[in-house]
Order: structure tokens, then sequence, then C-alpha cells
């Protein structure tokens, strides 16, 4: 009789590959239980006043309510603008076309900080359209008072998300057979007919995923309200923020927290169900586009384009233009960014402004390391066939996507500042924020470059006397660098723009780049606006650099979202 | 050289390897034939280490292996597509075992260009996986499998994704190279003629059984089961409806045999035209004739539905029967052979 041989082995190299689900417990679901007990135990015992106060007060019912209107206003008009255009994109081959698809998805990469302050320089009271309007039209005081409305807000949403809700709505569409259009303008529907009976019924998962992805971004708008609202609009993301800060009342920002997560995961369950039922793959039945024939064709595409420009590319030329103007004069000046290595005494930093340059670029650097080797990690847990929780954890890795970064800034400050676990002052608390934020990106980058690798490619070089390490060093590596590089670029940009969670954790003497333009901006005075400006302009750079890095390598077809 | 014993393989209760003992000597090529799903490739991965071995033993120069990392049993295996490391070109494809086994820089360069000349890949060195034809990829890939000399050599299904000319030219050559190296190799394939043409041995397997081993004539004129006889394209079975003795009942009429039998082949190359008039002869209606070159093949049935199948040579002086003739034909008592379901 033989010998059996069932003994499971519990393998170093395995145990290895728990780390990051170690790291999202202690860094993410420990602070999200902590928030959860500040909310329903502020003082050891149960106590609900947090949310009978939110829920009795007109006070917050006015921010839910105005945090419920802004999102579904903004992710109405996102779908209404994109729909159209995405109708050109899937349909006619033109000029300049691929080009123009890969340029809309650079507002993705911009942090909302720039933004906000990019458009405030193009149609802010000293923005670049009003100074036109006035020397123009002789005015004496700015026509143009968008600077702390409810208009301006919706619009900055719409730039962010248009590009979202068009790319989603492209790459649908030109995966859907054509037969039913055709069987349809057959019978003789066309025009409107023809959208309201065809187009829609087709497209409809698509608007709805894309719809709920804008609305979650929407709902959880905080650097863009923070800095354009001013005192008068909240979100309920934008009074966790003030609760906490300002007013010191933990339990009922910790209660606001609850009721958005609680919002955000419903919001996020009903995402993965309809994106399910989307073809992730883009390059599989791709029709062949029809070249422009008819003048109203040629209308079409003109709109199309300068709508496109106009609204991506002003802001931010605005932003660079203004950022080496002069404030008085209007002339072409240094001076901004001169003025970035002086520590003036007026300044709200205590540092000069340079130095959360500096910052910035160290955060960056660990959270790209720390989120590429955790990403690779989870991606080969979540890859191991037969891992029977596989199916449970791959959600998990996505969850700090639908959390929002104020959530995950909060969290770290009431779990983390106390034993067990006191990292209040500890220079990696934002890069670990950042990680978190950085770390479903990295795992979609890197899943299905992994998951491309056929099984016997890595056997073959075990035959061949490759040790576990040879192999993934030598094979497995080369094979996903493509991918490991798009998302660790993905996580040095996003850890150049965060600005929610770092607002909360970063420490006065150690701003990050967003949060000192912030604080620079929000202070009056040509002179921290001016250093805001230039601050934006190399923050804005940056995430242009790697915007191009990313198109370039990304494989189509993957790791959107 | 290497021993298997009573190795028994499941994938989530099922089992795929039933008690499977099995020997190769040294410097045999012995063929694992069998159609898909019978386990064979789950037998070369259990070998290979690829597999942990669930139950049984797997001797290796009198040393058991199943402990043994994949990585340092220094085995080869070819896979059926090969398996090419798509970012290496030709010659570090090659190159890739030897460095794994830190052999100095100029001699597993010197070792790896040796290797893709004994394959006619030598001005290839340079090109990209990519661009390689089929035939290409496999000597590719047989060379990156012989270049760190391995104990053992497993190739399963090698020639599976080639065309069919493609793989007639290989297939000689294939046994040449690996017969000049005097490697042990174990080639598993679902295609008998493949076998035939490449094996000193060949293990029949069926459903996580060996059914037989034996060398290609002995199983091709002796099959010992029905599975091993049909699977080899002889299809004149006759089950066995009473047995006395050594006198076996069957509707054809009775024969006489060694041993016991639940059916019985009549094995096409004993079977030729016979006299009516003779004892033992079978008669019937030829219901089909078809000309293969060299010889034609002929069906008969038999009134009790039974068709058999035989062969006359193209250039018999006789004249060959038509469809709709009634003949009769007999078996050679050698080419009686008795079979066990």
């Amino acid at each position: 009789m033989g010998r059996s041989r069932v003994a499971l082995k519990f393998n170093l190299g395995r145990g290895v590959l728990l780390a990051p689900l170690i790291f999202l417990t202690i860094f993410y679901f420990y602070p999200l239980v902590s928030i959860l007990s500040v909310s329903l135990f502020p003082a050891g015992r149960i106590d609900l006043s947090g949310f009978s106060e939110i829920a009795t007060s007109a006070y917050y019912h006015r921010i839910v309510w105005f945090t419920i209107r802004q999102a579904i206003i903004s992710t109405v008009l996102t779908i209404l603008l994109a729909l159209p255009c995405a109708y050109l994109f899937a349909r006619y081959r033109f000029p300049g076309r691929s080009i123009l698809l890969a340029l809309t998805t650079l507002p993705f990469v911009l942090p909302p900080v720039v933004v906000a302050i990019a458009f405030t320089s193009l149609i802010g009271r000293g923005g670049l359209l009003n100074r036109l309007l006035m020397s123009q039209l002789g005015l004496s005081s700015p026509p143009l008072q968008f600077e702390q409305t409810f208009a301006i807000i919706i619009i900055v949403h719409v730039f962010y998300n248009f590009s979202i809700a068009l790319r989603m709505m492209t790459g649908f569409w030109m995966n859907q057979s054509r037969r039913i259009e055709e069987a349809a303008r057959v019978m003789g529907a066309h025009g409107w007919r023809l959208w309201w009976t065809i187009y829609l019924p087709i497209l409809r998962p698509v608007i709805a995923a894309s719809g709920i992805l804008v609305f979650i971004f929407t709902f959880t708008s905080f650097g863009v309200i923070l800095i354009l609202g001013g005192v008068r609009f909240a979100t309920i993301e934008v009074e966790i923020y003030r609760q906490t800060t300002s007013i010191f009342n933990l339990p009922l920002a910790a209660a606001l927290s609850l009721l958005q997560i609680a919002i955000m995961t419903a919001m996020m369950l009903a995402y993965t169900r309809l994106q399910r039922n989307l073809p992730l793959e883009l390059q599989a039945t791709r029709h062949t586009l029809q070249n422009l024939s008819t003048r109203r064709a040629y209308t079409l595409i003109i709109l199309l384009v300068s709508l496109i420009a106009i609204m991506i590319f002003t802001p931010l030329l605005a932003l660079v233009v203004r950022s080496f103007m002069s404030s008085t004069s209007g002339t072409f000046s240094l001076r901004f960014y001169k003025m970035l290595t002086v520590n003036t005494r007026s300044s709200i930093l205590f540092v000069p402004p340079v130095d959360a340059i500096i910052n910035s670029v160290k955060f960056a650097f660990i959270t790209t390391l720390l989120a590429s080797v955790l990403g690779m990690m989870a991606a080969y847990l979540l890859a191991r066939r037969g891992v029977f929780f596989a199916r449970w954890i791959d959600p998990l890795f996505m969850l700090p996507l639908a959390t929002s970064a104020v959530t995950l800034g909060f969290g770290f400050i009431i779990a983390l500042d106390e034993p067990p676990l006191n990292l209040r002052t500890s220079p990696m608390l934002i890069p670990i924020a950042h990680t978190l934020v950085a770390l479903p990106f990295v795992v979609r980058s890197l899943l299905p470059a992994l998951r491309r690798i056929p099984p016997n490619i890595p056997e073959a070089a075990r035959m061949l006397g490759a040790s576990p390490v040879s192999v993934w060093w030598l094979v497995e590596l080369p094979l996903m660098l493509r991918s490991l590089v798009v998302g660790a670029v993905f996580a040095f940009t996003i850890s150049m723009g965060e600005f929610g969670a770092s607002l909360f954790i970063a420490r006065p003497e150690t701003p990050t780049l967003p949060v000192a333009i912030f604080r620079l901006f929000s202070r009056p005075g040509a002179e921290s606006a001016g250093q805001a400006l230039a601050l934006s302009v190399i923050l804005m750079g940056v995430s242009f650099v790697s915007f191009l890095v990313i198109e370039r390598l990304r494989t189509p077809g993957t790791g959107e979202f | 050289m290497l021993n298997i014993q009573d190795v028994t393989h499941a994938f989530d209760e099922h089992t795929v390897l039933h008690a499977i003992n099995l020997t190769v000597e040294a410097g045999e090529i012995l063929c694992l034939l069998g159609p898909s799903g019978c386990g064979k490739t789950t037998l070369l991965r259990l070998i290979a280490g690829l597999e942990q071995v669930q139950y049984g033993e797997i001797i290796f120069d009198g040393q058991s292996i199943v402990e043994i990392p994949v990585h340092q049993r220094n085995f080869g295996l070819m896979f059926q597509d090969f398996a090419l490391f798509p970012h290496l070109n030709v010659l570090d494809n090659v190159l890739f075992g030897l460095k794994s086994r830190r052999i100095p820089r100029a001699d597993a360069l010197k070792r790896a260009r040796e290797m893709l000349s004994l394959v006619g890949m030598q001005h290839y060195a340079a090109r990209d996986v990519s661009q390689l034809s089929g035939g290409e990829r496999q000597r590719v890939a047989l060379a990156r499998s012989l270049a760190p000399s391995p104990r053992l050599l497993m190739l399963d299904e090698p020639l599976g994704s080639l065309d069919a000319r493609l793989r007639e030219n290989l297939l000689t050559e294939l046994r040449q190279i690996i017969k000049s190296i005097g490697l042990t190799t174990i080639y598993v394939t679902h295609d008998q003629h493949e076998a035939y043409a490449v094996a000193d041995r060949i293990a029949v397997m069926n459903v996580g059984h060996v059914e037989q081993v034996g060398e290609q004539e002995a199983i091709y004129k002796r099959p010992h089961t029905s599975f091993v006889a049909r699977f080899l394209g002889l299809d004149n079975i006759v089950p066995v409806e009473n047995m006395n003795g050594s006198c076996v009942y069957t509707a054809l009429g009775q024969f006489e045999i060694q041993g016991q039998a639940d059916a019985l082949l009549l094995h096409p190359l004993g079977i030729h035209i016979v006299n009516p008039s003779q004892d033992e002869a079978i008669y019937g209606v030829v219901t089909e004739r078809r000309f293969q070159g060299e010889r034609y093949r002929l069906s008969l049935r038999h009134q009790s539905g039974i068709v058999l199948i035989f062969y006359v040579n193209a250039d018999d002086t006789q004249s060959i029967p038509e469809v709709g003739d009634q003949i009769s034909i007999g078996c050679k008592p050698e080419f009686i052979v008795p079979l066990k379901t």
C-alpha cells in the first residue's frame, strides 16, 4: 500500500500574500469601526444624540438635501452632455478622434484643488473672463459673479465627470450590435424616435452604471465644494470636516460619516451589480467607424471638438496664464514662482511653499512603493484559483474607492492617535492613507495582467529550475511590467493630488502640495493667492505627465473601473 | 529508472487516476496513449511535480521524489502549446534553464547554441518568439527542454498544435534527436500513429487506469481489453454469449481460445476470404468497399447485424468483392483475440 499525502502545508510564501488583508484591516476597517463606535457609543455607552440631532435639525436637513440635490443635478447634466458626444465617438471616424478621446481622461487625474483654482482663474471675480469683459466693455465691476454659487460647483462637477461617462458610454456603444438599429431604420424610425425607442433602451445599463458612478463621485465631493462653495455650501463631506476641525463635535461628525458610508455602500453595491452586465473587454466586437459624410455630421463634430476643448482646456489654460500674470498690471511675470521659496511673514504656512512640493514628492514615492508592493500581493491573492474566499475579498479591495477621503482621514484621526496604535505624529500616516486610496487602482491594473499570463508559462520556468522567487522576478514580473508601471504612476498621481484625507492628517509643519494650495488660496491677499496659482500649475504639470505615461502604456480595455 | 507505484489522484472528489503502476527504463521512450481526459496529462504533471502527489509513491533512480520541489528535480517538460517566454528571444529562452542552474555564462551560451543547432534553429537565436511559426516554436521548445540536460524528458502532446504534414516530418526527427542523446522520455499523445512512430513502449490509458503496456506491435496485435482494441481502431468485436472450457459461443458461431474472455476481437489482419464450404466460414453481405491506395477496406455484415472490417490487398489477383456480394470469410486462430471489458 502506498502512503497518503493529503496534508495541507502552510506555506510562508502564501502567508506573505495576506499582508494586504492585514493592511486593510488595520488601516481601513479599524478606523471605520472607530467611527462606528464614536457615533454610537460616544461616552462608552449607547448614545444616539448625534443621529437625533441630524434627524431633527433643519440645518442638517439642508446639508443632506444640498448634497443629494447637487449630486443629482451634476449627474443628470453630465449624462446629458456625454450622451451625444458618445454617439459621435462611437460612430464616426474623424481627425484627432483617438487623441481627443484620450485627452478626456485628463480631468480624471487632475486634483480637485487644481481644478477648483483653474475655474476660479477663468470665471472667478478676478478671473481672465471677467478681466476681458471689463476691459472690452469698459465695466467697472466684474460682470460674472460665479464665485460661491451653485452654478460653479455644478460646472466643475460636470467638467470632472464628463470624461468618465463619455468613456464608459463610448466603449459600451461600440460593442453593441448595430442590427437592431438598422432594423428600426428599415421600419422607418429616425431622428428623435430612434433615440427614444432604440438608443436609450440599448444604452440603459451603461447610463445607469455611469450615472451611479458620477453620483458617487459628486455626492462625496469635498475639495471642490470647500474651495468654491465658501461658507454658503456644504456637502455632508464638508460638514464632517467642519464639525471635526472647528467645532470638535466628534460624535456628530461620526454620525454624519456613518450616514454617508451607508449611502455609499448601497450605491457601490448597485454599481457592481450593474457593472457585471457591462462588457469590460472593449476590443471584442468593434464596428468599423463611419467616415463623415453629411454636412450635419461635420457640424456636429466641429461642435463636439470645440465643446471638449473649451471644457477641458480653457480653465487649465487660464490657470497657467494667471500664474504668470502680475496681479496689478496684468503683464508677464515670474513673481509668484519666485515667491515659492520664500516663507513670507504673513503666510499661513509655517514653511516656504516649495517645502510642500518636496513633502508631497516624498509621500508620493512612499505611497507608490507601498501601493505597488501591496497591490502586487493582493493581485496574487485574488488571482489564485481555489482560494475559497477570493470571491469575497475581491470587492474588499475596492471598498476604499467607495469610501470618501474625508471619512478615511476622519477615521485615522479618531483611531490612530491613541493606543494601541498611536501614529498621530508618524510621517507614515499620510502615505498610508494615500496607499488606501491608490490600492484599488493598482490592483485593478495588475489583476488583468496577471490573469492574462497562461499558467504554463510560470510552470515552464519552474521545470527549467527557477525557484518561486526567480519565476516571479524573471518571468511574471516582466510580463506584468507595463501594468505595474501604469498602477504605480496612478498611485504616484493620486498621492500627489490627494486632498480630503491629507487635510485631516497632514501636520502643520509638513503640508502636502494640495493642502498648501488650499491654505494659501483661502487666505486673503494677492501674494498667497499667487503662490497658490504657481503651486497649482506645478501640480497640474505632474498630473499631466502622469496622464501621458498612463495613456501611452495602458493596454486597451483594461484597468478602468 | 522511474517507478510509479499505486499513484491515485483526485480533483474535488473526482478521481482522475486509479492506483497507477508504471515503470520507465533508463534511455527508453515510453508513450502514454489515451483519449483526452484519461488522466495522462495529470500523471505527467505529478511526475513533474506540478501537482502534489496525494496518494502513492514516485521513485526516480531509487529515490522518492514526491517531496522534491519542481525546480530541483531537473526534469524537462515540453508543453503542448510550448509555453515559450514571450518576453525573451529564442536564445534567451534556451538559456533560461541553464542560467537557473547557475552554469557559467560562456558554457551556457555554448550549450544553448549547440541545442539550437541540434534542432536546426541556430540561425534564429536573436529572433523574437512571436515571429516564429508553429514548427519553429516546437523546435525552440525542444531545445529549451534539452538544454539543462534533464534527467527525464516529458513531452505533453508536443505535436498537438501543428498541422498534419509538419507533424509527419517532425515526428521522425523528434525520435532521432531524443535517441541521439539517449534521454529517458515520457511522451504523451492521443494519436496512435504518433505513438507508433516515437515510442519504444506504449502504455494505453483510459479513465484513470493503465489498460495495457507493451511494444507497439504487441499492443496492436493482441490488445487486452475492448477499450484498447477500439481505441486502436479495431472494431471487429464480438460479445461472448457463453463459455465452455476453451470453447466460446458467439453470434458468429463458436471459437477456440486460451483463457477467459468477455468478448472476442476478430483482428482484421487475420481475416481473409475463404471458400463457403469451409467449417469456420462466416457468411455475410459486403456493405462497404473503400479503396485506400495499396488496399481495399471491406465491411461485411453478418445476419446477426455484426459488422466485420477487413482488408484485401489492391494487387490481389482475385477480383475484389463488390457491395452487395454474398461472401464468406475466415479468421486465423492466432488473430482471434480474447478481450476483457
